[in-house]
């Protein structure tokens, strides 16, 4: 059973990377029916929606721009015209096309240029700026990620926006990790249930934010050890085993990891199978950090007390006391 | 034995005398030490001379043995009763002390104290050292004395005389204390600590940190209660025009500019400001947290504004239909049947049915019909493509007719028909936001229809063309960029006197389309 979840939830988890895709797809499907039934303005929030999913797809822009050119809204048009012609491939087969219908759409604009609305360019600046010199993300969906939402609530619609999502992708990963780091004489980062559910928050926005493959596989790794950390922590023991297990394997760069899956199986009654992982363990501390030997030996005798093997529990703390 | 009890009774009364000395913290409270427990670790070369000693702290401390874990076997014992859960610390929830002060948590020690006795010199020397609750030794020195009975009675007097506790306990619990910037555990927890004075800080997420100092005395448990106060957070809103005011459940918190203090719990806010959209959202305040949100307010939709002049400019195609009157001073003079000898309109008479023998009276001629524009317009200029009007009007006016017998004969002019075409004009106009004003200068034809009825006469039809000059000068506000209503005046000026001046009043209704024929290359309409 136990092997059955954690293949489902090896299936579930890189799905996720590819939902931001999906969305976009979805979008521009949308949009384009929209579009098709003469609906312009419902296909020009259908794909802005696409663009802010991925502001790299060139083709999002030429069909805003056809929408704004519909809806006789010219400069608006000219404007991403331009984006596509930025974006698209050189031998894209329709660059003729769109060159031609951008011009009919900048005669047409006359002297009107499209500046990005007020709005947009304020919540902007407010973004920068807290990317710079604020948090990334905060209690209550603030900090940097709140001011994107507004900017994306405005309908900021950009390329540039693919920088922005990559910079405060890595700034709410940096929070992240940085909280996932033991300090001091901690064995496991200390972080409380509610830490643990802001950085399944904090995750969750950096995984509405990735583009980039690779940080959102790791993305999908680190979810393995908030699942584990909020299963632990929320008494969730059985499956917190599973999960640390996982977590375990998913992120061998996290040494701490191990601490995780020993508490968990000895909360669930693993006693034996914690006995055992925690003298595995304790090889690899002697080799890699034998400052938390005394505090492995502390959790064995924990362990051999719920094994009732008193004797020993009490020899065990007293290794440490003396 | 007298010692141990004078020893005994000198601890009381230092007890019962430091008991009542104030201290700084007003929530801190003494209390006899009574339920911290100590582990001993005894060792030495002799172990006769070691049980000896053993022993003799056993009956130093008899009345409370209970607590003094000096055999490995009340070790045991005390392992066994006292298997707690896994200490947070493995968990994260809370900072990991020492290992030793971990295992004195874990199992609720409050002091090791680890002695070495040495007989060897015919003396029983005992070096200790006192490992309180932080991990941390406090106290390490030596006891010489001639028996290890001795010694041990020594080190009990020494111990407990030069340590006391502090039990602190904080509502809500689980609240972890420092004392001397080192992590003892969490709420409730008790420690030892050697005489003095001490800082401790207490936190707990989500609630202010709490400084301060305990003062402890040898023998006494020093209590130190808090209860937390919830923290509150603030609000702030960012990027709102200047002058903004923020709402928060429909209170007014006044300009944006500063951070709001609030209970932590959701609220629902609202920023308006003159001339801007209002914008709702909710916030959650969390204690301690400063929730910004960014409220750039988008300029309100009036009249004048909701799309640029540019938008209306493109639609060059302007097609206009609309009711027009027209108020014309005219004689009419010279409109005449189509026959080769016609009737004559000569003149309109006056109220005795006369008129001048050389020129015509005019009359004031109310029309009413339909006119029709469409045009090519530039951004500013535009050109006429087709105009033109069809009037009607029943003047019941007295006029005089030239039969084709010669005679002047009185009849009435019961209809006026009037169609003007105007294939020459040109427009200028301006943006206003929405409204457009225009003016428009021009030339067109005139053909005037007039129905006579006399009883010296059958009813006849009298007919005229002329061309005129025009001006007009309008407004147009555009509900769309597609849309618009208009008003307009305008005035013509006959080449011939015989028709005056035309004044006319319109209003109507208008479309405005870009590229109606097709000729650019425009986007797909399917994709």
């Amino acid at each position: 059973m136990r092997h059955f979840i954690v293949a489902i939830l090896l299936l579930i988890l890189p799905a996720a990377v590819h939902a931001e895709a999906f969305d976009r797809e979805a979008a521009v499907k949308s949009g384009n029916t929209a579009y098709n039934s003469g609906d312009y303005a419902t296909a020009l929030r259908w794909y802005t929606q696409a663009i802010q999913a991925d502001p790299n797809q060139a083709t999002t822009y030429r069909n805003l721009a056809r929408t704004y050119f519909w809806q006789d809204q010219y400069a608006a048009a000219t404007a991403f015209y331009d984006h596509y012609l930025r974006l698209a491939a050189a031998d894209a087969p329709d660059l003729e096309q769109v060159k031609a219908e951008r011009k009919l759409a900048s005669t047409r604009a006359g002297e009107d240029v499209w500046t990005i609305p007020d709005n947009q360019r304020l919540a902007r600046q407010a973004l920068d700026t807290e990317l710079q010199n604020g948090k990334a993300f905060s209690e209550g969906g603030g900090g940097a990620w709140g001011l994107y939402e507004t900017l994306i609530r405005t309908g900021y619609v950009q390329p540039d926006l693919a920088q922005l999502k990559s910079t405060l992708t890595r700034r709410v990963l940096d929070e992240f990790e940085g909280l996932l780091q033991p300090q001091g004489n901690d064995l496991v980062p200390q972080l409380s249930i509610e830490a643990w559910q802001l950085q399944s928050q904090r995750l969750a926005a950096a995984r509405a934010v990735v583009l980039d493959p690779t940080l959102g596989a790791m993305i999908d790794r680190r979810s393995t050890v908030v699942e584990a950390g909020l299963a632990l922590l929320g008494g969730r023991t059985a499956k917190a085993v599973d999960l640390a297990k996982l977590a375990r394997k998913e992120n061998p760069d996290l040494k701490w990891i191990p601490w995780y899956e020993i508490v968990a199986q000895t909360r669930a009654g693993a006693h034996e199978a914690a006995l055992e992982n925690l003298e595995s363990f304790s090889r690899q501390l002697r080799q890699e950090n034998p400052g938390q030997l005394p505090y492995a030996t502390t959790m064995k005798a924990i362990i051999l007390q719920r094994l009732e093997r008193w004797d020993d529990a009490a020899q065990t703390f007293e290794i440490v006391l003396n | 034995m007298l010692r141990f009890l004078q020893i005994l009774i000198f601890g009381w009364v230092v007890a019962l005398s430091t008991t009542s000395a104030a201290q700084d913290a007003p929530s801190a409270a003494p209390e006899s030490i009574g339920s911290e427990v100590v582990y001993w670790n005894i060792s030495g070369s002799d172990s006769k001379a070691v049980e000896v000693f053993r022993s003799s702290i056993g009956q130093a401390l008899a009345g409370e043995a209970g607590r003094h874990l000096l055999t490995e076997a009340t070790f045991q014992t005390f392992v066994r009763e006292n298997a707690g859960p896994v200490p947070g610390c493995f968990l994260g929830v809370e900072s990991c002390p020492g290992a030793q002060a971990l295992v004195f948590a874990t199992l609720g020690l409050s002091l090791a104290i680890h002695v070495k006795l040495d007989t060897s010199s015919g003396r029983s020397r005992a070096k200790y050292a006192i490992i309180d609750a932080r991990g941390s030794v406090s106290k390490e020195s030596s006891i010489d004395a001639a028996t290890p009975r001795d010694a041990a009675f020594s080190i009990v007097r020494e111990v407990f005389d030069a340590t006391g506790a502090a039990q602190f306990e904080t509502t809500p619990v689980a609240a972890s204390v420092e004392i001397d910037g080192q992590p003892v555990g969490a709420t409730p927890v008790l420690a030892r600590l050697p005489v003095g004075k001490h800082a401790y800080t207490l936190q707990l997420p989500n609630f202010a940190v709490v400084n301060g100092e305990v003062e402890i005395r040898s023998g006494v448990t020093e209590k130190v209660k808090h209860s937390f106060e919830a923290l509150s957070g603030q609000l702030l809103i960012t990027d709102a025009p200047p002058g903004a005011h923020v709402f928060v459940n429909d209170k007014d918190y006044g300009e944006v500019a500063q951070a709001i203090e609030l209970p932590p719990g959701t609220y629902a806010i609202e920023i308006k400001a003159d001339g801007y959209e209002s914008m709702r959202d909710a916030a959650t305040i969390t204690p301690g947290v400063e929730s910004r949100r960014s409220a750039p307010l988008s300029a309100e939709i009036g009249l004048f504004s909701g799309f640029g002049p540019e938008a209306i400019a493109v639609n060059g195609y302007i097609f206009r239909l609309g009711f027009e009157h027209g108020i014309q001073s005219a004689s009419f003079q010279d409109a005449r049947t189509d026959s080769d000898i016609p009737h004559e309109l000569r003149s309109f008479t006056d109220e005795n049915g006369g008129f001048p023998a050389v020129g015509a009276l005019d009359q004031t001629i109310h029309t009413n019909g339909l006119r029709v524009d469409f045009s090519y317009n530039f951004r500013n200029i535009g050109i006429v493509l087709l105009s033109m009007s069809y009037l009607l009007g029943q003047p019941e006016k007295s006029v005089a007719v030239t039969t084709p017998l010669g005679q002047d004969e009185v009849g009435t002019l019961v209809g006026i028909q009037r169609l003007q075409l105007r294939p020459f004009q040109v427009s200028y106009r301006e943006f206003y936001g929405n409204f457009v004003p225009f003016a428009e200068v021009g030339m067109g034809m005139d053909f005037t229809w007039l129905d006579v009825e006399s009883e010296f006469f059958n009813p006849v039809t009298l007919s005229q063309s002329e061309g005129f000059l025009g001006l007009g000068a309008g407004v147009q506000y555009f509900m769309t960029p597609n849309y618009f209503a208009t008003v307009r005046y305008g005035i013509q000026g006959y080449f011939d006197a015989g028709l005056g001046v035309d004044h006319l009043l319109y209003i109507g209704l208008g479309a405005a389309f870009p590229n109606v024929f097709g000729f650019d290359a425009e986007p797909p309409e399917k994709l």
